[in-house]
């Protein structure tokens, strides 16, 4: 019997090792879990350069004129690759918090000289708000990227073949951001670029209906705008009676999705367009212009009453053609006129 | 780890008071847990998953016993059965999973020593156990007094899932009092795998003891269990394993803070008792009656996302380099065109360079995810990125009893009757918020799709927008029942030259769900019990068997049986709502054999050719869909299938210590015809549902019952084709074996979800799917186009009948070969005391490029704009290769 017991307590001597061992991968994990502090660097981690031009100077170079571009789709659609050492720098102003803005980042830089311009950098990704939050100053080295318009909106990206084929100036990749994006500071909130431009008031609408303002330099531009919501007052309407497209078969004829109780919605998905977003009509105080409102489908945003009463709508405001347009940022833009 | 801690402390506990054993040695590393896995997954891990379909060791028929180990390292399954189709029984129960239908080999892990006592049984022979799956059985004898008295460590080294073990066995043998006791010990471990990113830590027990009562009774209890944690593979591209340098290429781990993180975890703990009663009534009847009880924890860990975050997977198809233009259209992929449109190769060179630049780069970005969710949160939000763990845990009571009785020389039955009843819990928790400290228990998509105050984003109505932290349940909660009562019987005569077989069992079974939340996409059919599905089903086979003399036997076998559905495909969504699926079946199975076994001289042989015709069978696949970005379940009813095949076995015994083998087989194994078919998203509710469902002729535009256009595809992850030559030779104690395995035919699973008729003759597809013809040749040259080969096809008349279809092609991968050596070395020492040691080297020439399987991706190739995407999910399988050159060298000490 002592035999026995002497193995017994050599599978025990085994057994007590083995315990030891068992402690084994996943958790230790676990426990470093909230801990972790170390932050993905998605962007270069050494300089990009110094800054050698202004978002206007790039805008005049390669979105003012579409003679001059290396690819040109239409008037509306061209780009170049920047070859040279270009580096500019701006404030982020808009990003994609709420999802409403896809694949984008608005950069805002106000010069000494009283030069105040956007351009919208196009990024590969979702989610790029951790990244870039509002008051985060960047440098852009250009160099190996793409500068143009895209439907006639500045932007810096690389061409991409859209989901209708079309050959357009899309995002950058998100893995360039490591060669070609600087990080500097730290996000500051109080950063006088992420005041939006007051186009609201009968200036602002005046501004906003004389031609001439619809022009490169003008857009993309971080402003609030004034006015309440047509489709408030229209009938429901469906795919067949307004924006109807036989491509879309999944949504043609469908009546208009309400609210729970029984509102319109800011972006019912059956209104979709081609891009996946509905547009709304803003009619601004003096009634007589109006500009688009334009939101997401499936985002928490699309699926907010629309207003009844007139309110600020501030975001990325373009033109295209005759028509401005805008996109807020998140449902914080959209204040009461008279709070 | 605390769990895994307590697990193999109570383990500790119990296996204090184990004794040992020693058995005969053997050769072999007989260890199917050395080279494959298995699981109680769903179908998303089923690749790496598969278990090797075999009766192992079937020791009287030359192909039986060797095909199983022989070819295990493609992961092959005899005829291509499904594993469901085999059965494995130990001291007299069985231990099938009743909700999968499948054993899992992970109760027995590690413990070699103590079911080396095993025998397969064909599906026809006459055996003592029951009436077994058309796959045959695996009988384990694992009696405390059946083990040879000594006892035994066992420490080996390799280069596989694990690189360590060590085990200790001991058996006393039957002592005067009548008692026996047997037990082994056992530990597996490997910090880091042949897989990078893996790891293996597994402790298993197992204690017998048995007493016998006089000369008639013996009552035997054995109790085991193989407490499991470790890191798993996953599948990848071939784009991926190009751009990795390496078809071993593992995206399921990332560095965080450095050290290698994988995010697929399995931990695996299936502690089971087996009590048998065997009652030696008389010289010529015995009784044996067996109970068992287990409660088994199984779960899967993985991420899971939400809101607009990005896919963390590192082979999510946008990062690849084919994501920026289709490198398979030649009108793209072309210098000119590429020219006149340099951003296309300089981005497709960009994400390559970084694909290339770092191992970082290629896998899991986990502090990317930490710090999202820290600053989604520090915004007001909550975690987007979390590790979910999938909870499978299982409670099973089983009951069998044999009677058997040899009434003369010339005839004996078997009669019995077995009953199981199994509680499936399944669930998930949350394993890890990644650096968040806030979830709410919402469907995000189901949030994109109806808004963030519908009812239907709730995934529990009863507990709405509960807070979840880590270790709460989530997301679903449910139990599956099942109960199954089987009686059986078997009669064999046997006169002169002639033998008849006879056996048949009748079978009741229920299948029940009980859905513990309250699914806001199902409301009135997810809480509370789904009612009975009741099955009663019934078999039996009949085999003659000639043997002229004592060289030669042949045999000719038929069967048929029905059985019921597995409850795992029982029901549409069964993570969501109670709902059994439509047209819910038994499925039948024909069986035939016919074999001739032979000795002539030095040569022994066997051929033997079958036919298996399964109908109405239920197959349900569940996966994360990329196209419609949830989770999906489809399920395939009224399936026909064929096998067919014909296996044969040569032995020829040259000298008495030389011996050449041959052993292969040459199969198929398809689908005959074109299932009904039923999807359910997670994230929809039923009129959207019902809406998805729907298949419109796309010439009258009335509807159609959908269907998978499945006909002519094949059974996937196995060779269909595997041929073997080996050497056997032996002299003073060393044994030498050398084996050249040839594989082939072996097919990647098809995507049901892109052969689904909806999805072929979606708008999307138009013009290259289906097609009106009007004569014979329209018809011939429309089903032979590129399109219809790649993207399935539909042939309508005028009037919208259907003349043909195909489906689109299943990828066949490259056949090869594969060296096999095995040397040992037998040392008998004094006082009894041996020394055995082996080494075992797989795959010797290093051959990398042998694939076991794989899976199409379930997306097809084009937007919803019916336009092209730049990547093409159609060309873009994902691939498992077998291990590359690996060894195994065991040394066991017998004292």
């Amino acid at each position: 019997m002592n035999k026995i017991f002497s193995k017994i307590g050599l599978a025990v001597l085994l057994l007590a090792g083995t315990a030891s061992l068992t402690s084994c991968e996943e958790n230790d994990f676990d426990m470093i879990g909230t801990s972790s502090s170390q932050e993905p660097y998605v962007t270069s981690q050494t300089s990009v350069g110094e800054v050698n031009a202004t978002i206007l100077e790039v805008k005049e170079r390669f979105c003012s004129n579409s003679a001059t571009a290396t690819f040109v789709r239409n008037d509306k659609n061209f780009y170049s690759r920047v070859d040279e050492d270009i580096v500019i720098t701006g404030v982020v102003v808009a990003n994609d918090i709420s999802g409403n803005l896809y694949q984008t980042l608005l950069i805002r830089n106000m010069e000494p000289s009283g030069e105040d311009q956007c351009i919208i950098l196009g990024v590969k990704n979702t989610c790029l708000y951790p990244y870039f939050q509002l008051g985060q100053r960047i440098k852009v080295n250009l160099k190996g990227l793409w500068v143009g318009v895209y439907s006639q909106v500045p932007r810096i990206g690389q061409p991409v073949k859209s989901s209708w084929d079309n050959l357009n100036l899309g995002p950058m990749l998100f893995e360039l951001l490591r060669e070609n994006v600087e990080l500097v500071g730290r996000p500051d909130p109080s950063a006088p670029e992420l005041v939006p431009i007051n186009l609201t008031g009968t200036e602002g609408d005046a501004w906003l209906r004389a031609s001439d303002n619809r022009a490169y330099y003008n857009t993309p531009r971080l402003a609030t705008i004034q006015g309440s919501i047509r489709e408030v007052k229209d009938a429901n309407r469906d795919k067949l009676d307004y924006g109807s497209d036989p491509d879309l078969p999944e949504t043609y004829g469908k009546a208009e999705e309400l609210s729970p109780n029984g509102k319109k919605i800011f972006a019912p998905y059956n209104l979709h367009d081609k891009g996946m977003a509905v547009d709304r009509t803003i009619e601004l105080y003096s009634n007589n212009s109006t500009v688009s409102l334009r939101t997401s489908t499936k985002i928490d945003l699309s699926y907010e009453e629309l207003p009844e009463d007139g309110r600020n709508y501030t975001g990325i405001l373009t033109y295209y053609d005759k028509s401005w347009q805008i996109q807020v940022r998140d449902l914080g833009d959209i204040i009461p006129n008279h709070p | 780890m605390t769990k895994g801690i307590k697990l193999t402390a109570a383990a500790l506990l119990v296996a204090s008071g184990a004794y040992a054993q020693t058995t005969a040695d053997s050769l072999q590393v007989l260890d199917n847990a050395d080279f494959t896995f298995t699981e109680s997954q769903l179908d998303e891990d089923n690749d790496a998953a598969q278990t090797v379909a075999t009766i192992s060791g079937s020791k009287s028929d030359p192909y039986y016993s060797e095909v199983g180990y022989r070819f295990s390292p493609m992961r092959f399954r005899v005829r291509g059965y499904d594993n469901m189709y085999n059965s494995y029984y130990m001291n007299g129960l069985q231990l099938n999973d009743l909700e999968l239908g499948r054993f899992s080999y992970g109760m027995v892990g590690g413990m070699n020593d103590a079911t080396r006592n095993q025998e397969g049984l064909s599906p026809f022979d006459y055996n003592r156990l029951g009436f077994v799956g058309i796959g045959g059985a695996t009988d384990v004898n694992a009696r405390a007094g059946r083990f040879a008295q000594g006892s035994k460590i066992t420490l080996s080294g390799c280069n596989r899932n694990y690189v360590a073990r060590g085990m200790f066995s001991h058996a006393t043998g039957y002592l005067p009092s009548g008692w026996a006791f047997a037990g082994q010990i056992g530990y597996r471990w490997a910090n880091e795998g042949v897989i990078e990113g893996t790891f293996y830590n597994s402790f298993s027990y197992f204690l017998a003891a048995e007493k016998k009562f006089g000369d008639k009774h013996t009552l035997s209890l054995v109790t085991f269990g193989s407490p499991t944690q470790r890191g798993q593979q996953g599948a990848s591209t071939e784009e991926a394993y190009w751009l990795a340098n390496s078809h071993y290429y593992n995206p399921n781990w990332g560095y965080q803070n450095g050290e290698k993180r994988n995010s697929r975890i399995v931990n695996d703990f299936e502690p089971t008792a087996i009590l048998t009663w065997d009652w030696d009534i008389n010289e010529k009847t015995k009784w044996t009656t067996a109970a068992g009880f287990k409660y088994s924890w199984y779960s899967s860990t993985a991420l899971g996302w939400n809101g607009d975050a990005y896919d963390p997977r590192p082979d999510y198809y946008k990062n690849l380099p084919s994501s920026v233009f289709n490198v398979y259209d030649p009108d793209v992929n072309n210098p000119d065109y590429l020219a006149q449109h340099p951003w296309f190769l300089e981005e497709y060179n960009t994400l390559k360079d970084y694909w290339m630049a770092d191992d970082a780069n290629r896998q899991i970005n986990w502090d990317r995810m930490y710090f999202v969710n820290r600053q989604n949160e520090a915004a007001g939000g909550e975690a987007l990125y979390y590790q979910e763990r999938r909870h499978n845990d299982q409670m099973v009571a089983a009951f069998n009893s044999v009677l058997s009785r040899d009434i003369n020389k010339e005839n004996k039955y078997t009669v019995g009757a077995s009953f199981n009843f199994t509680k499936g819990m399944h669930y998930k928790t949350m394993a890890d918020l990644l650096g968040g400290t806030r979830y709410t228990d919402v469907d995000k998509f189901a949030q994109n799709d109806y808004g963030p105050g519908a009812p239907e984003i709730q995934n529990d109505l009863r507990n709405p927008n509960a807070k979840i932290g880590v270790g709460d349940k989530f997301g679903y909660n449910y139990n599956i029942y099942v109960m199954k009562a089987r009686a059986f019987g078997q009669y064999q005569y046997t006169k002169d030259i002639f033998s008849f077989d006879a056996k048949g069992y009748v079978e009741g079974t229920t299948i029940e769900r009980e859905g513990l939340m309250q699914n806001g996409r199902a409301p009135e059919n997810s809480y509370g019990k789904s009612g009975m599905a009741k099955f009663l089903t019934g078999g039996g086979r009949l085999g003659i068997q000639l043997r002229p003399n004592n060289n030669h036997i042949i045999s000719l076998n038929a069967g048929i049986q029905n059985e019921a559905p597995l409850a795992r495909n029982s029901f549409v969504a069964p993570r969501i709502q109670n709902n059994f699926v439509d047209h819910l079946t038994s499925e039948k199975i024909y069986s035939t054999e016919l074999a001739y076994r032979f000795r002539i001289g030095d040569v022994t042989a066997k051929v033997a050719g079958y036919y298996t015709l399964f109908t109405d069978g239920v197959e349900q696949t569940a996966f994360y869909n990329d196209q419609e970005n949830r989770f999906t379940y489809l399920t395939m009813s009224g399936i026909r299938r064929e096998h067919m095949g014909v296996e044969a076995a040569l032995k020829w015994d040259i000298t008495s210590n030389l011996s050449f083998n041959v052993l292969g087989t040459l199969s198929d194994a398809r689908y005959t015809n074109n299932p009904l078919a039923q999807v359910n998203y997670e994230g929809m509710n039923a009129g959207t549902i019902a809406e998805l469902n729907q298949w419109q002729n796309p010439v009258t535009g009335e509807n159609m019952p959908l269907q998978v256009l499945a006909k002519g595809m094949r059974t996937n992850g196995t060779p269909l084709t595997a041929l073997s030559f080996g050497l056997n030779y032996n002299i003073n104690g060393w044994f030498f074996e050398i084996n050249a395995n040839y594989y082939d035919r072996v097919y990647i699973d098809f995507s049901e979800y892109r052969r689904l008729g909806n999805i072929v003759t979606a708008p999307t597809n138009s013009g290259k799917s289906w097609a009106v013809v009007s004569t014979e040749e329209d018809l011939v040259t429309f089903i032979k186009s590129q399109d219809v080969k790649d993207y399935s096809g539909i042939a309508f008349d005028a009037e919208g009948n259907i003349l043909a279809t195909r489906a689109a092609e299943q990828e066949k991968c490259k056949g090869g070969w594969m060296l096999d050596l095995s040397i040992g070395k037998y040392i008998r020492m004094k006082k009894g005391k041996s020394l055995s040691i082996n080494l075992q080297v797989q795959n010797l020439t290093n051959n990398c490029n042998m694939k076991t399987g794989g899976y199409e991706q379930n997306r097809d190739d084009n937007y919803s704009s019916g336009n092209e995407r730049a990547y093409m999910f159609s060309k873009n399988p994902k691939y498992y290769y077998a291990n590359a050159l690996n060894a195994f060298l065991n040394i066991g000490f017998k004292f």
